[in-house]
């Protein structure tokens, strides 16, 4: 009787497996990546900035995308690492790389406590929770003047070089690869969870609770541990940003930060690990675009690319790829 | 010999509603039963509520000698309580293969097995669970279940709007799982006779509250009395 079951496995198998497997594709980003280090010598400062934001954006993926908590306060551990990374620097542990760890570190101890609380409501409850949460960082943030600068901003930091090696210079050119080794470090991070069964577990949930509940599956403890991680990610992208700009300002707690990130993953596309490497990119080029050929309405230009993007390309750029390549290939074959 | 569920003098529903009043009823391991009743009488509720997933307003719930009583569904699950939920509620952009293996709990019921059981799905393991026809997800939700090795399965509904080749051929497992498996059954069905003829003791409920608690046997020797019990005129031509 194991014979029937036993003859279709090997093919089947394998294509299970290749879904796992990294396919060619994927080595996409990290050759555009460094191809826009050489052939862009002169954008590599927004190009470091893109990386950050996309560490950002695909931390949020893991949140919102695969586990299906819709947060509007992502910003509450980017702005938490940024700060970190920020004050350690200025009181003298200014090493980059154990910083970094530092900031992933504390954004992930914020995660854990708030997610205590957060991942107890759902939808429009926890929309304005983790609102609440953000907004009470920043204000501490901005009350705290003595330790966080105030409205002013954290001034004064000035980071070592990488591993004393690799200087910070003018150009950008250290802070876009270490930005790159970072976001690097998180995708493969985010890439194992995603394939892991902890990851298909966050599919169910985001699918279906109650069932997941229903196979045994401890809800509440898998939220809390995604969202953990998402933060601490999230928080080291906060961190490369202020040791890389070497400056934090309020801004990185804003609700415009939290909203943003959400933006960049909707236009990348969502729940598909690499709608990141598209949304974050896209929006801002496309910001740093607009905003120098017309100053004054970019943001208008960017609201109607998203209205586009919403009405007709729903689950975003990759998403609109998922329907028009099948076409093409048909169209190839004559059919 | 302590029954393996123990359901004692319940009374539950959704927040404040109530749906089910003062129901009992006890399983021995091994044995099956049936849950029968019109549309609404909260045969669902009863099988939501032994999971877990309703508001207890009163009595106690024991499985395999453990008070299970206010204990969230996932440990319920972990106990050894499968759920067979009548939308069936497969998860669609997981592949029949990941659909198994996130429900996989140590025990004898394994991928092969399940494979075996029901070979159709090994034939579509790397489908999605969105691209599967209503018997096929019926067969996953049951695989599911099985996969976290349960004591106790409940179905709800499990053949509904279901072919009837399917049908026979899943009331074929159902009662392979009973005979080779051991499993103890808690099945509520529309179709009285299939039921009956499945579970040894049956369970009718009416308004929420237990009209019938005894035999199949007996019901199915009373067409006239199960008909007016379940309030369906069409099970008297069917039986």
């Amino acid at each position: 009787m194991t014979a029937a079951a036993r003859l279709p496995q090997p093919p089947a198998v394998r294509a299970v497996l290749t879904r796992h497997r990294l396919r060619p594709i994927e080595a996409l980003p990290w050759v555009c990546a460094i191809a826009v280090y050489y052939a862009f010598p002169d954008y590599l400062a927004l190009g470091g900035q893109i990386l950050v934001m996309t560490l950002f954006v695909l931390s949020l993926d893991l949140v919102l995308g695969y586990a299906g908590i819709v947060t509007l306060g992502h910003a509450a551990f980017f702005g938490t690492g940024a700060y970190v990374a920020g004050i350690l620097a200025v009181r003298g542990w200014a090493e980059p790389l154990s910083g970094l760890v530092a900031a992933g570190a504390a954004a992930g101890i914020v995660g854990f406590l708030t997610g205590l609380v957060v991942l107890r409501t759902r939808g429009l409850t926890l929309l304005m929770v983790t609102l609440v949460v953000t907004q009470m960082l920043q204000e501490a943030a901005n009350k705290l003047g003595w330790l966080t600068g105030g409205a002013d901003g954290l001034q004064g930091i000035t980071i070592p070089p990488v591993l004393g090696l690799f200087r910070f210079d003018m150009f950008g050119r250290t802070a876009y690869l270490y930005g790159l080794a970072a976001l690097f470090i998180g995708w493969v991070v985010a890439r194992t969870i995603v394939h892991s069964p902890f990851g298909r577990s966050l599919t169910g949930i985001r699918e279906n609770v109650t069932r997941m509940q229903a196979i045994g599956s401890p809800v509440f403890r898998r939220k809390l541990a995604v969202y953990v991680v998402s933060a601490a990610l999230a928080g080291i992208a906060g961190a490369v940003l202020t040791q890389t700009t070497q400056f934090v300002g309020l801004q990185v707690l804003g609700f415009e930060m939290s909203a943003v990130v959400i933006i960049m993953l909707i236009l990348g596309g969502i729940g598909r690990l690499y709608g990141a490497f598209i949304g974050a990119p896209l929006y801002m080029i496309a910001q740093d675009q607009l905003a120098k050929d017309d100053p004054a309405n970019w943001l208008f230009w960017i609201g109607l690319f998203l209205l586009l993007v919403v009405l007709f390309a729903r689950g975003g750029v990759l998403g609109l790829a998922d329907r028009i390549l099948p076409r093409l290939r048909k169209g190839g074959d004559g059919g | 010999m302590n029954p393996l569920l123990a359901v004692e003098s319940i009374t539950a529903g959704y927040g404040a509603t109530i749906v089910l009043e003062d129901v009992s009823l006890t399983l021995d391991e091994g044995s099956a039963c049936a849950i029968l009743g019109r549309n609404g009488v909260g045969k669902t509720t009863l099988m939501s509520t032994i999971m877990g997933q309703t508001t207890l307003h009163r009595g106690t719930l024991g499985f395999a000698g453990k008070d299970i009583t206010g204990r969230p569904p996932y440990q319920r699950a972990r106990g050894g309580i499968g759920f067979v939920p009548q939308e069936r509620e497969i998860f669609p952009s997981l592949t029949v293969e990941e659909n198994l293996t996130v429900a996989m709990r140590p025990g004898v019921w394994r991928l092969a097995g399940v494979y075996d059981f029901f070979p159709r799905l090994a034939e579509r393991r790397s489908n999605m669970g969105n691209q599967l026809s209503g018997g096929e997800q019926q067969m996953l939700a049951i695989g599911r279940a099985l996969m976290g090795n349960p004591r106790l399965l409940l179905m709800d509904e499990p053949l509904e709007g279901l072919a009837p080749v399917i049908v026979d051929m899943l009331l074929t497992s159902m009662h392979r799982l009973r005979r080779e498996a051991g499993l103890t059954i808690l099945l509520v069905e529309q179709h009285a006779e299939r039921a009956l003829d499945l579970a040894e003791t049956a369970l009718i409920l009416d308004r929420g509250k237990i009209v019938y608690d005894g035999d199949s046997a007996t019901l199915l020797r009373e067409p006239e009395r199960l008909a007016a019990l379940i309030g369906v005129g069409r099970a008297v031509k069917r039986i």
